[in-house]
C-alpha cells in the first residue's frame, strides 16, 4: 500500500511540474513582451524596465521558471497588477464563499444523483429509469447560467423564498449562509448530478448482474438490502472516480457560478481579473484550482483500497 | 427504366424511414431540433430583422408580434440577436469538434502505437486535463486579442486530452488483433498498419465523441463570453446577450431566457444526437448506458 502511495505521489509530481510549466508559459507565449503586458497599456518605458528588473524578466527562461515555481510552492504567487496585494492573499480571503459553494453543492449533487442511478438501475427499463436518463440529459445540456437565472427569477423575484444574490458568511448565521447557497448550488450541481447519476446506474447495472447478488435475492435477503449493502458498496470504485473527475466540471462552475449570483469567491476574482487584464491572478487561481483537482483526484485514488479491500492486500 | 426505379425505391424507403424513426426517436428529435437551428443560422437574413440596429425609442419592449421575443435595454431586436447568434456557436462547436479530433486522434495513433512515446504524452494529456477547461480558456483568451479564433485554439487545447485517451484505449486493444499481428508479420510498414488497420477502429467511437465535444464547446463559449472573456460584446452571441442583459432580469427577463433557451435547446439537440449514434455505432455500450 505504501508503494502505491509513493509511486502515485511522484506521478502526481510531474503532472503538477508540468501544470506549473503550462501555467507558467501562458504569459510567455502572449504576443508581445511581459513586461509591457504587465505595466498595462498607459505605461512608459522607464516604468516597463523598472518592471523587467524587479521580475527578472530578462534572465533565462528556465531559471525565470524555477525561481517563479519555488516561490510558488512557498505560497508566493506573485503580486495583483491592479491592487498590488499578493495573490496568495488575495484567494485567502475568498476561499470560504467558494469552499462553502462547493462543499454544499458535492454533497446535495451526491445525494440526489446517487438515490437517482439506484433508484434507475433497480427500474431498469421501466419508466423511472427512463425519466432519470431523460433528466440527466436535460441536466448535461443546461447552461449554469442559464438555470442560475431562471431560478433567480423563479425563487427569488417571483416567490421570494430565496435572496437574489449575496453571500452571508457562515460566522454570521448558518441558516442565512444557507439560504444564500441554495439556489448556487442547485444551478452549479446540475451537470454534476447527470454526471454522477449516469454512472452510478452503470455500474449498479453491472453490479446487479453478478451471482452474489442473485444469491443474496434467493437466500432471501430483502431487496433494499441487496440494493444498498451488497451492491452499491461494489458500485463504488466508479461512482468515486467519477466524483473525482467531476470536480473539474465543479471547478469551472463555480466562476460562472459566482458571477452569477454575485458571490465574493475566488471564481469572481477571476473574472474581475479579466477585465483589468491581471494576469498573475488568473496564473495563480488557474495553479492553485489545478493543484486541488490534483489532490482531489489522488484522494479518490487511495480510497480505493478503503471501498475494496482487495486492493489495498495486493 | 428510370421511373420504376423510383418508383421501387421510394416503396422500400418509406417503411424504412419509418422505422428508424421509430427506434431511433431522440435521435431524429435531436436531428430535428439541431437542424432547425442550423438553418434559421444560415437563412437568418431572410427570417429576422437587423440584429444591430439600436433605437432609443423601444428599448426593453415586451415580447409581440414585430419583436417575437422584445428589445434589450439598448432597443436591439432580441429575436434577431438570438438567431443570428447561432452562427459563433456553431462555428465554434464544430470547429472545435473537427480540430481537437484531428489532433487528438494523431496524437493518440502515435501514444497507442509507438511505445516510446506513450509515457511523455500521457502525462501531458493528464497536465492539461488538471487544468478546468473553464480556466485555461479563460488564461488564454485574457492573454491575447478576443476574437473566434482565439476562442475556438482556447476551447480546443483542453478538448484534446479526452479524444487522445479514447484513441490510445482503442489502438491498445486492436493492436493485439490476430489481422493487426498478420499486417505486421506480412512486412507492411509501421505508417500502413496505424493508417489501414488501426485508424479504421476509432472511427465510431470519435464521431460520438466529437459530438460531445461540440455540444461542451458550445457550453464553454457561451460561458466565456457571459464571463466577458470570449468573442467582442459587439457581436451577438448567447453568451455576450446573457451578460449585457443580466441586470434586467427582473424587468425583462425575456432578453435572457430568449438566448438562454436556444442555447439549451442547441446543446440538448447535440447531446440527444450524440446518445443516438452512440446507440446505433456501439450497441454493447448502449444497452448499459
Amino acid at each position: 500500500m505504501l508503494r502505491v502511495i509513493f509511486s502515485r505521489i511522484g506521478s502526481i509530481a510531474i503532472v503538477m511540474l508540468l501544470v506549473a510549466l503550462m501555467v507558467f508559459s501562458l504569459i510567455h507565449m502572449a504576443p508581445g513582451d511581459p513586461a509591457a503586458i504587465i505595466a498595462g497599456d498607459n505605461a512608459s518605458s522607464e516604468q516597463i524596465a523598472s518592471i523587467r528588473e524587479r521580475l527578472g524578466l530578462s534572465d533565462p527562461l528556465p531559471l525565470q521558471f524555477f525561481r517563479w515555481s519555488f516561490a510558488a510552492i512557498r505560497g508566493d504567487l506573485g503580486v495583483s497588477i491592479f491592487s498590488g496585494v499578493p495573490v496568495f492573499g488575495l484567494i485567502r480571503e475568498r476561499i470560504e464563499p467558494t469552499v462553502s459553494l462547493t462543499a454544499i453543492t458535492i454533497i446535495i449533487a451526491l445525494m440526489i444523483a446517487v438515490a437517482a442511478g439506484v433508484l434507475a438501475a433497480a427500474n431498469a427499463g421501466t419508466w423511472i429509469d427512463r425519466a432519470v436518463m431523460a433528466l440527466s440529459i436535460l441536466g448535461f445540456s443546461a447552461p449554469i447560467f442559464v438555470v442560475g437565472y431562471v431560478l433567480i427569477y423563479v425563487f427569488a423575484i417571483q416567490l421570494k423564498w430565496f435572496p437574489v444574490q449575496g453571500y452571508t458568511p457562515l460566522g454570521a448565521g448558518a441558516l442565512d449562509w444557507l439560504r444564500h447557497l441554495v439556489l448556487p448550488a442547485l444551478s452549479l450541481g446540475l451537470a454534476y448530478v447527470a454526471l454522477i447519476a449516469r454512472i452510478t446506474r452503470t455500474a449498479m447495472l453491472d453490479v446487479l448482474a453478478e451471482d452474489y447478488i442473485r444469491t443474496a435475492k434467493a437466500k432471501g435477503v430483502a431487496p433494499h438490502r441487496v440494493l444498498i449493502k451488497h451492491a452499491l458498496r461494489n458500485a463504488g470504485i466508479p461512482i468515486v472516480t467519477i466524483v473525482g473527475i467531476g470536480v473539474a466540471l465543479l471547478i469551472g462552475g463555480v466562476v460562472i457560478t459566482e458571477s452569477v449570483f454575485n458571490i465574493p469567491g475566488v471564481g469572481r476574482l477571476v473574472v474581475d481579473a479579466i477585465s483589468k487584464r491581471d494576469y498573475p491572478i488568473i496564473q495563480g487561481v488557474t495553479l492553485v484550482f489545478s493543484a486541488v483537482y490534483v489532490l482531489i483526484n489522488l484522494m479518490v485514488d487511495l480510497s480505493y483500497g478503503l471501498i475494496d479491500p482487495r486492493i489495498g492486500r495486493q | 427504366m428510370s421511373t420504376l426505379n423510383v418508383g421501387a425505391a421510394s416503396t422500400i424507403r418509406r417503411p424504412r424511414v419509418g422505422r428508424f424513426i421509430k427506434r431511433n426517436p431522440m435521435l431524429v428529435l435531436g436531428l430535428l431540433i439541431f437542424g432547425s437551428i442550423v438553418l434559421s443560422a444560415i437563412f437568418a437574413p431572410w427570417l429576422t430583422g437587423d440584429p444591430y440596429g439600436m433605437m432609443p425609442s423601444r428599448r426593453l419592449l415586451p415580447a409581440g408580434a414585430t419583436y417575437l421575443l422584445g428589445t434589450d435595454p439598448l432597443g436591439r431586436d432580441v429575436f434577431a440577436r438570438t438567431i443570428y447568434g447561432a452562427r459563433v456557436s456553431l462555428t465554434v462547436g464544430v470547429c472545435v469538434a473537427a480540430v481537437s479530433v484531428v489532433i487528438g486522434l494523431s496524437l493518440g495513433l502515435i501514444a497507442g502505437y509507438i511505445r516510446r512515446t506513450d509515457a511523455p504524452l500521457m502525462r501531458i494529456m493528464d497536465a492539461l486535463m488538471s487544468v478546468p477547461a473553464v480556466m485555461l480558456a479563460i488564461a488564454l483568451v485574457s492573454l491575447t486579442q478576443a476574437s473566434v479564433i482565439t476562442v475556438i485554439v482556447a476551447i480546443t487545447i483542453p478538448e484534446i486530452p479526452r479524444v487522445v485517451r479514447l484513441v490510445r484505449a482503442v489502438v491498445l486493444s486492436v493492436r493485439e488483433q490476430p489481422f493487426v499481428q498478420a499486417a505486421i508479420a506480412g512486412g507492411a510498414r509501421t505508417p500502413k498498419v496505424i493508417i489501414r488497420h488501426i485508424m479504421p477502429s476509432t472511427i465510431a467511437p470519435l464521431i460520438v465523441q466529437a459530438t460531445y465535444i461540440c455540444a461542451s464547446a458550445i457550453l464553454i463559449e457561451a460561458a466565456l463570453s457571459f464571463l466577458g472573456a470570449g468573442t467582442p460584446p459587439s457581436i451577438p452571441t448567447w453568451g455576450n446577450m446573457i451578460a449585457s442583459n443580466r441586470l434586467y432580469l427582473a424587468k425583462a427577463p425575456w432578453t435572457i431566457f430568449g438566448p438562454g433557451l436556444e442555447l439549451a435547446l442547441t446543446v440538448l439537440a447535440i447531446n440527444l444526437i450524440g446518445d443516438g449514434l452512440r446507440d446505433q455505432l456501439d450497441p454493447r455500450l448502449a444497452r448499459r448506458m
